[in-house]
C-alpha cells in the first residue's frame, strides 16, 4: 500500500486536507485544480495543518518540507496516468462531478479507484457517465478531515467488492475508521445529524425551550453532543444544510422536509458564521 | 418531566428511530451505525448505545409514546 500514487482533483478546503494525510501517511500526492490560485490555496491549506505541527513540536521542520515534497500540482491531468488512486472534492455540483469522473476514466490507469468526496450526492449518479462503475465508489470525509476519524465508504449501484475493500484499506492506512454504507440520501451521519436538527426546530417551536437552552442541554453528559444543533448549522452554513435537507426531503418525504426556518434563514442570506448571522447574531463576518 | 429533559429525550430518540430506520433499510449495520456517530458526529450516547443505555423495552416504550404525541416519526 506504501507505493499508491494518490491523485486528488480539487484543491479547495477538503483537498488540502487530504493532501495531509495522505502525505503524512508518506504517500506521494497529484493535486489537480483549473486555476493556479485554487493549487496555492490548496498547498496553503495543507502546509499550515503541518506548521501547526511543527510549532506543537510534534514534527521538525525538515520533516514537514519532506512531506510537503511529497505533493505535486498540475492544471490538467498530467501525472493522473500514473494514479492508482484519486479523490475527488470539487463543488457539489451532480454535473460538475459527472464531467470530472468522465474526464478521470480517460487520464487514469485501468486499475485506479475513482473515489467522490461528496457529503450528499449519489455516488450511483456520479458514475453514470463513465464506463468503469465498479470502480467509482464514495470516500466521504469530515471536516476538518486532518481531526476526524470518519471516513464513510459508500457503495455505488455498481461498485465492486475489491473497489470497497481498497478504498477502507486506503482510509485505515491514513489512520482514519472507515463505515460501509450503501447510496441512500445523505448516508449515515448527515441523515441522523438532519433528524436531530428537525427535532430540536420542533422543540423550539413548540415553546418547550428558546434555542440557546436548547444548545446548552445537549452539550451536558446526559446528552453528550460535542457542541449545540443550532450553533452546529451556523458553523456547517445554512446553505449548505438547506441542500442537504433538500435531498433527504426528496428521498423520505415529510418525515424529512426542509423546515420554514431553514428556508426562511436561507432565502434571507443569513448564512451562519460566515454571513454575521444564522441562527444566532454574530457581528460583521 | 421538566422541559430540559424532555427536549434531549425527543432529540436523542428521534435520531434513535431514524437510524432504526436506517439499519432495517440496510444501508448500514447498528455498529456501523453507532461508530460513525461517535467518530464523525462526535456524539457521546450514539443510538444503539443510548437504547442499551436506557433499556430496550423503555425506549420502545418511549418510542411508542412520542409517535402517539409528536407523530409517525417516532414509530417504533
Amino acid at each position: 500500500m506504501g507505493d499508491l500514487r494518490i491523485g486528488i482533483v480539487g484543491a479547495g478546503t477538503m483537498g488540502g486536507e487530504i493532501a495531509f494525510i495522505a502525505t503524512q501517511a508518506g504517500f506521494p500526492v497529484i493535486m489537480k485544480d483549473i486555476e493556479q490560485r485554487f493549487l496555492d490555496a490548496g498547498i496553503n491549506k495543507t502546509k499550515q495543518i503541518y506548521e501547526f505541527k511543527v510549532k506543537r513540536r510534534r514534527m521538525s521542520p525538515e520533516e514537514m518540507d519532506e512531506k510537503i515534497r511529497l505533493i505535486s500540482t498540475t492544471l490538467n491531468y498530467d501525472g493522473f496516468a500514473d494514479a492508482d488512486f484519486v479523490i475527488e472534492a470539487v463543488p457539489e455540483n451532480l454535473e460538475l462531478k459527472q464531467k470530472v469522473f468522465a474526464e478521470l476514466e480517460k487520464a487514469c490507469p485501468d486499475r485506479a479507484i475513482l473515489a467522490t468526496n461528496t457529503s450528499a450526492l449519489s455516488i450511483t449518479k456520479i458514475a453514470e457517465k463513465t464506463t468503469c462503475r465498479d470502480r467509482v465508489v464514495g470516500m466521504h470525509f469530515f471536516n476538518p478531515v486532518s481531526m476526524m476519524r470518519l471516513v464513510e465508504v459508500i457503495r455505488g449501484a455498481e461498485t465492486s467488492d475489491s473497489t470497497v475493500d481498497a478504498t477502507c484499506a486506503l482510509a485505515e492506512a491514513m489512520g482514519k475508521s472507515p463505515v460501509k454504507c450503501a447510496d441512500s440520501a445523505g448516508f449515515i451521519v448527515n441523515r441522523l445529524l438532519c433528524a436531530a436538527m428537525l427535532e430540536a426546530i420542533r422543540c423550539e417551536s413548540e415553546g418547550l425551550l428558546p434555542r440557546a437552552e436548547i444548545d446548552n442541554a445537549l452539550v451536558k453528559p446526559d446528552a453528550g453532543l460535542p457542541i449545540g444543533l443550532f450553533k452546529m448549522a451556523d458553523q456547517l452554513g445554512i446553505d449548505l444544510l438547506y441542500k442537504v435537507m433538500k435531498i433527504l426531503e426528496d428521498a423520505f418525504g415529510e418525515r424529512l422536509a426542509v423546515p420554514e426556518i431553514i428556508k426562511n434563514l436561507h432565502d434571507q442570506g443569513a448564512l451562519g458564521v460566515k454571513s454575521g448571522k444564522g441562527f444566532y447574531e454574530y457581528g460583521k463576518p | 418531566m421538566e422541559n430540559r429533559e424532555l427536549v434531549v429525550s425527543r432529540i436523542l430518540t428521534a435520531v434513535v428511530a431514524e437510524a432504526r430506520r436506517l439499519v432495517a433499510e440496510g444501508v448500514a449495520t447498528a455498529e456501523d451505525v453507532d461508530a460513525a456517530m461517535t467518530n464523525g458526529a462526535l456524539f457521546k450516547k450514539p443510538p444503539f448505545a443510548y437504547t442499551r443505555e436506557i433499556g430496550e423495552d423503555e425506549m420502545n416504550r418511549r418510542l411508542s409514546e412520542y409517535a402517539e404525541k409528536y407523530g409517525p416519526r417516532f414509530n417504533p
